[in-house]
């Protein structure tokens, strides 16, 4: 599987706890990374519009606001977890380096 | 009172980072677009706001109403949308924001994505445009009797267009930056129209036109219409002939001979005459200038 783009993983990270709409992606994205990675309107309907597509999330009935909310499907959340089991291994290996491997 | 401005600039759909920074600009001065006209943008006078504009180019929106959501609840507002292909968007302009929030395409991957998108989507428009020209092409090279500036006139703009089309194709399937020839552009497209009037004033360069049939011998006087290259052909001869041309001096200036069939020559406008003659008794012979 190739690696997630950053907007792929924050969008499906977002949705891991509860379902959510663009905008509160957005936010939360924007929170978590810092004020680093932002998902603008155009980057998140293409986004959203492929991993329906995959089938990595689904969308879920509108709130009382009727605002669209998606939900990461068991597909999505093996993706999400694969990926981040992938990263750990990166950082462990860049750890081991650090620390001084082979010396 | 409402006031409205027209601008006879048609939109470039191409070099849309352009036109963007253009539409932003007419915003701050206080001119709002309104999706109108086609080799116009018109714009309607409102100070009381500013905007900032996006273009976003898709294949075919399916899904337009999830479309637009994503870029509702962002704070955009549809400005324009063209075959749900092309969407203008525009966003009020609040300078305490970061720029960064004006942006709709924030990663590169979903940047070259859209890129991507509006390449073909040139490519589909170029088809027709290169079906023509090739049409004009072999129209040109079909008439036989053509003006000669109108002629070179529309092959160098036909070349002209489909160089310009050809490179415009080349940046945007590099992704480098569109460069525009708009002057030379506009050259060629109003440059075509008046070689195509030119054609049809001087058309047909000879008067009378001469498709004589004759027996025996043929003498006709004629007027060239303008300077340019004619040709002196016979057709269907049969037996020998010769066939001339003479300027108003009586000078012989084109000359067929028994089995030559054309012969060229540039003739300044003025009156000529053509002669023949068939040598064989009962021979026959069409002669024609053009």
């Amino acid at each position: 599987m190739e690696p997630l783009t950053e907007s792929y993983f924050y969008i499906l990270l977002c949705l891991y706890e509860q379902p959510r709409h663009g905008y509160g992606i957005m936010r939360m994205t924007e929170e978590l990374s810092g004020g680093r990675v932002k998902i603008g309107s155009g980057t998140m309907y293409g986004a959203t519009s492929s991993m329906l597509k995959k089938g990595w999330i689904e969308e879920c009935p509108a709130d009382e606001e009727r605002r669209r909310m998606y939900r990461l499907t068991d597909g999505g959340r093996e993706i999400l977890e694969t990926e981040i089991k992938r990263l750990q291994q990166l950082i462990a290996s860049a750890n081991r380096v650090m620390g001084g491997y082979g010396r | 009172m409402k006031e409205y401005k027209r601008i006879y600039k048609p939109f470039q759909r191409w070099e849309y980072r352009e036109e963007i920074a253009w539409l932003n600009e007419q915003s701050r001065q206080g001119w709002q677009f309104v999706p109108k006209g086609v080799f116009t943008t018109h714009f309607v006078w409102d100070d009381s706001v500013v905007y900032r504009y996006q273009i976003d180019y898709q294949t075919k929106v399916n899904d337009l109403d999830r479309y637009l959501d994503a870029y509702r609840e962002q704070g955009w507002e549809l400005a324009a949308e063209y075959g749900k292909q092309m969407f203008i968007f525009r966003k009020v302009y609040d300078p305490a924001l970061p720029e960064s929030d004006y942006e709709i395409y924030t990663d590169w991957e979903s940047l070259k994505a859209m890129l991507d998108k509006q390449k073909r989507q040139r490519l589909i428009l170029a088809i027709p445009m290169l079906f023509l020209s090739v049409l004009s092409a072999v129209t040109l090279l079909r008439v036989r009797d053509m003006n000669m500036i109108a002629r070179t006139v529309m092959y160098w703009t036909l070349t002209i267009l489909d160089l310009n089309e050809y490179l415009c194709l080349r940046s945007a399937a590099r992704r480098e930056p569109v460069r525009s020839r708009k002057k030379l552009d506009a050259l060629a497209i109003i440059a075509f129209p008046l070689a195509m009037a030119l054609f049809f004033v001087y058309y047909p360069g000879v008067n009378p036109e001469l498709e004589l049939k004759c027996s025996g011998s043929l003498e006709q006087t004629f007027e060239v219409r303008r300077p340019d290259w004619f040709r002196l052909h016979v057709r269907n001869a049969q037996g020998e002939y010769h066939a001339v041309v003479l300027d108003q001096d009586g000078k012989e200036i084109m000359r067929l001979e028994t089995d030559d069939k054309r012969t060229q020559k540039f003739l300044m406008p003025g009156e000529y005459t053509v002669r023949g003659e068939c040598l064989a008794q009962d021979g026959e012979m069409t002669v024609i200038v053009n």
